[in-house]
């Protein structure tokens, strides 16, 4: 059973339900959040419901919304292979798509606490994901957290990865700042 | 405390007097980043012995706002 709410680090993650679909649809839409995406293309209504539905469905990925004091400002999904619940790796992504919150150190906390998630309750060994090089601040971010790089590849993309050993050093201060009263 | 907040600023981010201004904005200086910030917040807490909360982490976003928040801490 994947968990329906987290909560820490000064915000709240809800899963993703049916009612969340225009709003997930827009921001999904969003040039700056598409921006960034493997495939930026714009999604069609029709599409994005398929996606939506078959996702809901899915016990290979989980969707949360980001509530910050109340505000919904984007989405943090984990995705595996198999199901969550036997995943051995699993994949994290990120959007913020409320400008007021973007690069700011809240932006943190999503991907803190679905990857302290991952770890301490999925037990999961290793997230791994694909980054554009172009990228910068997804890069930045990402190595923040302690993921480390590998080199570009010929279609300009870069792997990244996380064990946990390396997420908990690299993230021991900004975890202290995020989990004051 | 305005003129020690400022030097905190230049210091940390490695910027001239000048460019620490009201205006000056977490994200939209080249120099004031995630990594600069948590700088920032371990520099000021030193210097002004205070502790500062996680919602007023997250919300100084300029500099006019960290003195307004560093201020508040002061009186407190």
């Amino acid at each position: 059973m994947i968990a329906t709410k987290l909560h820490g680090y000064a915000i709240e993650l809800h899963q993703l339900t049916h009612d969340d679909m225009e709003q997930v649809f827009s921001w999904r839409n969003q040039p700056d959040v598409r921006a960034n995406m493997l495939d930026d293309k714009p999604i069609a209504i029709a599409q994005h419901q398929a996606w939506f539905s078959a996702m809901l469905k899915s016990d290979r990925e989980a969707h949360y919304k980001i509530i910050v004091k109340e505000k919904e400002i984007g989405v943090v999904n984990i995705r595996a292979n198999t199901a969550l619940s036997d995943a051995s790796e699993a994949e994290i992504g990120i959007y913020i798509a409320d400008n007021d919150y973007k690069g700011n150190l809240v932006a943190f906390s999503p991907s803190l606490l679905l990857i302290d998630y991952a770890f301490e309750e999925l037990g999961i060994n290793a997230l791994g994901s694909v980054v554009k090089a172009e990228n910068r601040e997804a890069l930045r971010y990402n190595e923040v957290l302690g993921y480390t790089l590998a080199p570009t590849d010929s279609q300009g993309l870069i792997k990244i990865r996380l064990t946990p050993d390396a997420y908990i050093t690299a993230t021991k201060r900004i975890k202290t700042f995020l989990s004051r009263s | 405390m305005n003129e020690k907040l400022r030097n905190i600023f230049a210091s940390v981010l490695d910027i001239p007097l000048e460019e620490v201004t009201d205006e000056l904005a977490y994200g939209q200086h080249d120099k004031w980043d995630s990594m600069s910030h948590m700088m920032l917040i371990a520099d000021i807490e030193s210097n002004f012995d205070i502790m500062i909360d996680t919602d007023d982490i997250i919300d100084m976003s300029s500099f006019a706002k960290a003195q307004e928040i560093v201020a508040k801490y002061e009186s407190e």
